[in-house]
């Protein structure tokens, strides 16, 4: 009987990667390519800006429509294609079955509790703005 | 089975280290260094909106050596990620595989990331002044 340990994401039926393959690597490029742009226009704001200004007008600027709309996208995006940069880094080397899964789930919770921080907060900042 | 020791693919540890494979591994650090930006992002955010105590911690760190220094390291990657994603890119196209070109590539993203980091960096700490 082969071992948990011997076993890889390719001979696990219930892997991600085999199932949904294609798409993964679609969506992988396509949010690459999104947040290579997003965070470019970002690295451009922040230096160009956002250090001149101090936190009340930081709260306008993040509250203008158009920055509110690319920087959601950029943290959106940004989550959503790390999301899928740290499951290959955790599929290609964390051979244990129980600990890949585990660190899949820790992952998916602490990048959701991210979002919902983000989501939350501009909420907050929208109703008191 | 007795062979249940052997080391399991992507054999770090067998590998001798080259440009192209240790390019392929800093990609991935690279990786993680932008997922830990995208929520050091949302923290300095969640400052913005609701904790002017965290928004001062931030705002003194980025006027200290340590900060700008961390910030400084944070850019280098940031360029670094865009120029070896973009090389991963035009891969996808099937282009580009010569070991020459290969190369070439690889000592061009290593050299524009450091370009670039210096071109961002002195702009970046010219405001923060």
């Amino acid at each position: 009987m082969m071992s948990d340990h011997c076993k890889t994401g390719v001979q696990n039926p219930g892997g991600s990667v085999q199932k949904r393959g294609a798409s993964t690597w679609i969506a992988h490029r396509v949010s690459l390519v999104l947040f290579l742009g997003l965070s470019l226009w970002f690295l451009n704001v922040t230096i160009s800006d956002l250090t001149s200004l101090n936190r009340e007008a930081l709260r306008v600027w993040f509250c203008g429509p158009k920055n509110a709309f690319l920087f959601t996208m950029l943290i959106s995006v940004g989550l959503y294609h790390f999301w899928l940069e740290l499951k290959e880094i955790v599929e290609d080397y964390i051979h244990c079955q129980h600990l890949k899964r585990g660190s899949l789930i820790a992952v998916r919770m602490i990048l959701c509790g991210a979002g919902i921080v983000f989501i939350y907060t501009y909420v907050h900042l929208f109703i008191n703005s | 089975m007795k062979n249940k020791q052997r080391p399991l693919s992507p054999h770090l540890q067998i590998y001798k280290p080259q440009l192209t494979s240790s390019l392929s591994i800093f990609h991935r650090f690279s990786a993680l260094i932008m997922l830990g930006g995208v929520l050091a992002l949302i923290g300095f955010f969640y400052s913005i909106a609701m904790k002017s105590e965290l928004y001062a911690c931030f705002s003194s760190a980025v006027a200290m050596l340590w900060g700008k220094a961390l910030l400084s390291i944070f850019i280098l990657f940031f360029w670094f990620f865009v120029g070896t994603s973009l090389r991963y890119l035009v891969w996808d196209t099937g282009r580009g595989f010569e070991l020459k070109n290969v190369y070439a590539s690889g000592f061009f993203v290593l050299i524009m990331s450091v370009v670039l980091t210096a071109f961002s960096v002195l702009a970046l700490w010219g405001k923060l002044a």
